[in-house]
């Protein structure tokens, strides 16, 4: 391994790997601040306040909602696309980026991973409710009939959804956990409380490290990133499908697929931009999240974000393109119809905000990285809200056309969630290393400001090593 | 291997254009002519007069099947060629702007079929021009077929944008782009190759990359939309233009790794190590799915909502028994093959298999083009036949020179590249 | 037969990397090295075959494939045919995304279970740590004790000039002494 002098280290501050060991492990060694209790409480309140709206949507039926006959979907299906969609950073962290070797996703894909799954259970809590009748979830799932053996239907994209988000959920799991056993293994070897060290144990399956194990880590590890790979695009793709094989217009368009999945990633990106910025502040790991971190998640956000953009565009040409008067007004309609503000929401913060990001000095100011992060999980919550309400509200029929106005409880089941999450991910911050130790320290030789420095010299006085003799005959083929 | 600190081969190498090569070019473009001259001859033989189809129930353009059938060929082949070249652009500009360094080896290769887009362009451009002046590629281009269509009043709502005036300037529009990244990319390399000027250029060649992939975008799918998908004017479908950049993406792809190779056989590029064609053999392996999937989801959509608007451009093909052919053979090469035969690490490692399999995705994605314009020109009187394999042939041969000489005109490795030491020490797991 | 295992015990990646090229051109074979991350190179240096363990995967992968397919004909066309959408029963194209689901969930699962079984892994398994820092920053080489003592003390001599910091000799089972120090 040679890794050029002049990219800028991943690792900073001169570390060992014991102080690597020491640094990530000190807020499961000691004991929660202040700081983390506070911001517990809060969320933990807020999760109460869902769980409170939930409970009641569930006694009394959904009529609770302010959907109506013309609007069917609204913030339910909303919450759940722009879940799924925040999930998707963090297979795309720890797969995509793995099989592109972008060293730099080392430090953060554990936090990002455990994003995916929180993001993914509170993206299933909607459809759930939805459902009005939760206990009778298990129809989904393709089992005989009791009045004799009618199925699920295959045909719909709504049972695709199932087996997609269950997959996705199941598949994300086992790639997180089984990236954590050797971490777990450190774990159990650090702590000293006896009974953390019997917990830690017994998840850690007997880690020893052993060259053979990492051997079959590593392989493990590559080809569950191959799956997953293809397995995060279809997740969105599905999602995208729940509309696009509709007719309804607006729904129904072929670029739904990668425009979803390019908006999923820019979503996700943006949670975890705003994970992190706080993360590495309040854990201190400023070293192994470093500024050069952040500005390569800009980057990707601006990429994203401008993917989006002509997704945008070239939705609203190809509407006036098709010469088919219902798309048009569809398109007309969602700009300037009564929910202008819903898409100009949208199309501000998804293609504009991100583009300051150009300018150096803003990527490397992070309070304006961190509003702009937040603007992007706005802009995408609308994007969803846009293409669900705003094409159902007009219906086909003039003497149904309706407005939706979002119910307190609504509000109450959306707001909370957001508890849920920060819930999971605080108690993911203290429970179990945010980053992933042993992947870290494996690039720390090549890629730390110390081996930089070691290596330079050699660099930049040395010749290259290569054999001068030209052996044409030499060649397998 | 674990670690490598031995390299072989010789960094200092320059290529030159062999006899053999220059018979086989030769050949290409010779054999080909031939056979498109047969072919033409054969269609004027066989083929209808002008003026057929008048007042039919099917439609479409009245132009001399023979001159249609041309001229199809004549798009589908400069455009493919020409795509693969700014293909080559937007590779450039990906692996700078993601700060890749494994490709440095390799690198010169997709510069020189860069350097092949003016060429390619020109060609293109011509192609276009006499396409739309002769109306054999375009129905909105012809005023009188396209009243005599049954899509007419469709297709009359989109004038403001297919129309002779608008189309040529957007042509020029999207040449001159391509042409002034392509050329600021080949700058950047130069000052490259010149130690004093190596890191500023390195360094600005990022805002390059990234403004190009921002114009990339647009122009590709209006790209897509005009010379493509206007071909059929009353179907539309916004996936159209991922479609056409995914198909040329691993055309492109297909084509570097193949002239990786062929340089490798010549006896060049001993540094090129199995870890190089193992991420070649990736990236052809992973944008086959890429493509696979693009293609099923833009199927699947139209299948799915069954509007009569969108549906009846799939409903020609599929019935249809050559363009039925064609499309799901097509599947089978761009994605059965790749899939099952680049699945395994040795395979993607081993040169034999690699090259076999790219010649092949690169002709299916030929197909590609195919399907997307003989049943718009051409409707139910498709052929495949001498014309087209003659064309291919001799438009593989120019670009091959053309790519090759380009090759022999600056050493094989950019010396002084800062990710050079990298990319020479590459290995994958 | 000897009972015994040396342990030389390293504190540096690269170290062992040249420590481990070393010993085995000496025709010494390592029976085993445990370190804290996967270090670059170090499974070839120790000869470890490239693992089979994708094929587990490309198997189970082609069993789910199979059996979504299977379960969608049997249960839409064969068992109780309905008309939605005025669509073919066998309509291939809306079978293709739960087929790949269930792809991804069989080969994902299987290689998995493959990797644990393989490493002999199960919840609550003690870990049996020759170091206690082994997880954390040291690396251990482990060789079999040879049976005659010029032997022994030929490798012990070898594991302290490749830049063990610490050998340690001990019963496979356990039985700890420590017998020298660097």
């Amino acid at each position: 391994m040679t890794e050029s002098p002049i990219r800028e280290p991943l690792v900073t501050g001169k570390k060992s790997y014991a102080q690597v060991t020491d640094d990530v492990l000190k807020p499961i060694v000691s004991a929660p601040s202040k700081e983390w209790w506070f911001a517990f409480l809060i969320s933990a309140t807020v999760m109460m306040v869902g769980l409170g709206c939930m409970t009641y949507t569930v006694f009394t039926g959904i009529g609770t909602w302010g959907l109506n006959k013309t609007v069917g979907w609204a913030f339910d299906i909303t919450n759940f696309v722009f879940w799924v969609g925040i999930g998707h950073a963090g297979t795309l962290i720890s797969a995509i980026l793995l099989l592109f070797r972008q060293g730099w996703r080392q430090s953060i894909n554990r936090a990002a991973e455990a994003m995916t799954i929180f993001a993914v259970i509170c993206a299933a809590i909607f459809p759930g409710l939805h459902m009005g009748r939760p206990w009778l979830a298990f129809w989904v799932l393709p089992l005989p009939n009791t009045h004799g053996p009618l199925w699920v239907n295959f045909n719909s994209p709504l049972l695709w959804d199932v087996f997609a988000i269950s997959t996705y959920f199941s598949v994300s799991l086992i790639f997180w956990y089984t990236g954590l056993i050797p971490d777990l293994g450190l774990v159990r070897d650090k702590v000293t409380n006896p009974i953390q060290k019997k917990i830690y144990s017994i998840l850690s399956f007997g880690w020893t490290g052993s060259a053979r194990a990492w051997h079959r880590f590593e392989i493990t590890s590559l080809v569950l990133a191959g799956l997953a790979t293809p397995l995060v695009l279809s997740v969105h793709t599905i999602v995208s499908f729940d509309f696009a094989t509709s007719v309804i217009p607006g729904w129904h368009t072929t670029i739904f697929p990668p425009y979803f999945v390019a908006g999923a990633i820019f979503s996700g990106f943006g949670m975890v931009l705003t994970l992190m910025i706080i993360t590495r502040e309040v854990l201190d790991l400023k070293n192994y999240i470093t500024d050069g971190h952040m500005d390569a998640m800009c980057k990707i956000v601006i990429a994203t974000g401008s993917m989006v953009g002509l997704a945008y565009t070239t939705e609203f040409f190809i509407a006036w393109y098709s010469g088919s008067i219902y798309e048009r007004f569809t398109f007309i309609n969602r700009a300037f119809g009564p929910y202008w503000w819903a898409y100009w929401a949208m199309f501000t913060c998804n293609v504009f905000s991100p583009q300051i990001m150009w300018i150096k000095s803003i990527r490397s100011n992070m309070k304006l990285v961190f509003i702009i992060s937040l603007l992007v999980n706005v802009g995408m919550w609308f994007e969803r809200y846009v293409i669900i309400v705003t094409s159902l509200h007009r219906d086909f029929l003039p003497s149904s056309w309706q407005m939706y106005y979002p119910t307190w409880v609504e509000w109450g089941t959306m707001i909370g969630v957001f508890g849920i999450f920060f819930t999971l991910f605080l108690l993911f911050a203290r429970l179990l290393p945010v980053i992933a130790i042993a992947e870290v320290k494996s690039i720390m030789k090549v890629s730390s400001d110390e081996a930089k420095e070691k290596n330079t010299h050699s660099y930049a006085s040395g010749e290259l090593n290569v054999n001068v003799a030209h052996s044409p005959d030499n060649q397998k083929f | 291997m674990g670690e490598q600190h031995h390299i072989e081969g010789n960094i200092q190498e320059k290529y030159s254009l062999d006899d053999q090569t220059k018979k086989y070019i030769l050949g290409f473009i010779g054999g080909g002519l031939l056979l498109v001259i047969i072919g033409i001859v054969l269609a004027m033989v066989g083929g209808h007069d002008a003026g057929h189809g008048h007042g039919e129930h099917h439609g479409g353009l009245h132009t001399a099947v023979w001159l249609r059938q041309l001229f199809s060929n004549l798009l589908i082949n400069t455009y493919f060629f020409a795509g693969i070249a700014i293909l080559a652009v937007f590779f450039l500009a990906v692996k700078t702007v993601s700060n890749a360094g494994w490709y440095v080896v390799i690198k010169r290769v997709p510069e020189a079929i860069s350097e092949y887009l003016p060429v390619g362009l020109i060609l293109l451009g011509i192609v276009l021009l006499g396409g739309l002046f002769s109306h054999s590629l375009y129905l909105w281009s012809d005023e009188e077929a396209l009243k005599a269509d049954h899509h007419y009043h469709v297709i009359k709502e989109k004038l403001g944008y297919l129309n002779t005036g608008f189309f040529v300037g957007r042509m020029l529009l999207i040449f001159i782009l391509w042409i002034v990244f392509q050329r600021m990319f080949m700058k950047h390399s130069i000052e490259q190759d010149n130690p004093a000027t190596v890191m500023s250029s390195f360094n600005a060649s990022f805002k390059t990359g990234a403004i190009f992939l921002f114009v990339f975008a647009i122009t590709m799918s209006m790209a897509a939309w005009d010379w493509f998908m206007s071909i059929v004017p009353a179907w539309f479908s916004t996936m159209f233009g991922v479609y056409i950049f995914a198909s040329s993406w691993v055309s492109f792809l297909a084509m570097a790794t193949l002239i990786v190779l062929y340089l490798k056989r010549k006896g060049y590029m001993g540094y090129v190590n199995e870890n190089h064609i193992h991420d070649l053999g990736k990236f052809v392996f992973a944008f086959s799915i890429f493509w696979t999937y693009i293609w099923f989801c833009e199927y699947l959509l139209i299948w799915y909502a069954n509007i009569p608007e969108e549906t009846f451009y799939f409903y020609n093909i599929l019935h249809s028994p050559l363009y039925s052919t064609i499309f799901v053979g097509k599947f089978l090469i761009n994605f059965i093959l790749p899939f099952f035969v680049l699945m395994t690490r040795d395979a993607k490692r081993n040169m034999k298999t690699l090259a076999i399999v790219c010649s092949c995705v690169l002709f299916g994605h030929w197909l590609d083009l195919y399907i997307a314009v003989f049943p718009g020109t051409l409707t139910h009187e498709g052929i495949f036949g001498p014309m087209e394999i003659g064309m291919f042939l001799m438009f593989f041969g120019i670009f091959g020179y053309f790519v090759l000489n380009k090759l022999g005109q600056r050493n094989l490795v950019p010396e002084h590249h800062p990710y050079l030491e990298e990319s020479l020490h590459h290995h994958v797991f | 037969m000897n009972t015994k295992e040396i342990y030389g015990i390293y504190d540096d990646d690269h170290v062992l990397l040249d420590a481990v090229k070393t010993i085995r051109k000496k025709g010494i074979n390592i029976k085993e090295a445990y370190t804290p991350f996967p270090v670059h190179g170090l499974d070839n240096a120790l000869g470890i075959k490239y693992s089979r363990l994708p094929y587990v995967a490309f198997g189970f992968g082609a069993l789910g494939t199979l059996t979504a397919f299977l379960m969608q004909y049997y249960m839409l066309v064969i068992d109780w045919p309905v008309n939605i959408g005025g669509k073919p029963h066998f309509a291939l194209p809306s079978f293709v995304p739960i087929m790949f689901e269930l792809t991804v969930l069989f080969a994902s699962f299987s290689i998995v279970g493959a990797f644990l079984v393989s490493n002999g892994l199960y919840p609550g398994k003690e870990a049996k740590l020759i170091d206690p820092r082994q997880t954390s920053d040291r690396f251990v080489l482990v060789i079999d004790t040879p049976d005659n003592q010029e032997d022994i003390e030929n490798v012990k001599n070898l594991l302290k000039n490749t830049g063990a910091i610490t050998i340690k000799e001990e019963e496979k089972e356990s039985n700890k002494k420590e017998v020298a120090h660097a």
